[in-house]
């Protein structure tokens, strides 16, 4: 049975996402390694959605769902800000020297090459994200 | 349960030692930057380099990483050395997906960077 955490579309509540997933991971008997891609993952995409996912002003949840599949770590996180397929994202310039290199968007990049998983649906007018971290 | 995170600042000769212990994610990335900058407004101010002592850090998350990438920009531009030792498995896996191996010197140890600055 998976363990549902739903916060809000705030920075302040992103920082709950980590105790879940370890306190979860524990519960789950997840080795520490991989939990701690799955933290990664999810706190770069709550971060994300926070950060762009709504225009307006008002309180949106966040409902994040971890269970384990044999040796797997899996993840559902379902929100109802704009459309956002990580998958479809564009790549940030890793090739670039340290003067032209931008200073941020490693966040969905590191999501999508930690994720062992990654499936992107937009139904109901909420994204909808599967992810798996194998263990 | 919160993240904690200790950043011990050191003065080794002209090598300024910044060792953060703990995880460098959402609720301490700010902290840690602000850390590191200061560092950094003092080297630049005065002289020296920088060498960031990861040992204790078990955790970095991309604002983790924003942060490094400005300092290193900044030493850069001010043609001052910026080195980073002994990363922890979870951050040597993050540094090599993002590729800041190309842009920033990731050393073994911090022996190794003390040796590297001074050859």
């Amino acid at each position: 049975m998976a363990q549902t955490l739903t916060i809000a579309n705030t920075e302040a509540a992103v920082i709950g996402v980590r105790d879940f997933v370890a306190t979860t991971a524990t519960a789950l008997g997840i080795a520490d390694a991989t939990a701690e891609r799955m933290t990664l993952i999810l706190e770069e995409l709550a971060s994300n959605v926070v950060k762009y996912g709504f225009d307006d002003d008002t309180r949106h949840d966040i409902e994040i769902s971890l269970w384990r599949e044999d040796e797997s770590f899996c993840a559902l996180m379902v929100d109802d800000g704009r459309p956002f397929d990580p998958l479809s994202a564009g790549e940030p310039d890793l090739d670039a020297d340290l003067e032209e290199r931008g200073i941020g968007g490693l966040g969905i990049h590191l999501v999508r090459n930690m994720a062992d998983g990654l499936d992107y649906e937009r139904t109901e007018g909420r994204n909808r994200l599967t992810i798996r971290v194998a263990g | 349960m919160s993240s904690e995170l200790t950043v011990d600042v050191a003065r080794k000769g002209e090598v300024t030692v910044v060792s953060p212990v703990g995880r460098i994610d959402q609720e301490t990335a700010a902290d840690f930057q602000a850390t590191l900058m200061d560092g950094i407004r003092e080297i630049i101010d005065g002289d020296g380099h920088m060498v960031l002592n990861f040992a204790g850090v078990a955790f970095i998350s991309s604002l983790g990483l924003r942060s490094l990438m400005i300092g290193a920009k900044e030493l850069r531009a001010a043609d001052r050395k910026f080195l980073i030792a002994d990363l922890t498995p979870i951050v040597q896996e993050v540094f090599q997906i993002s590729r800041f191996d190309r842009v920033i010197d990731v050393h073994d140890t911090l022996d190794d960077a003390m040796v590297a600055l001074v050859s």
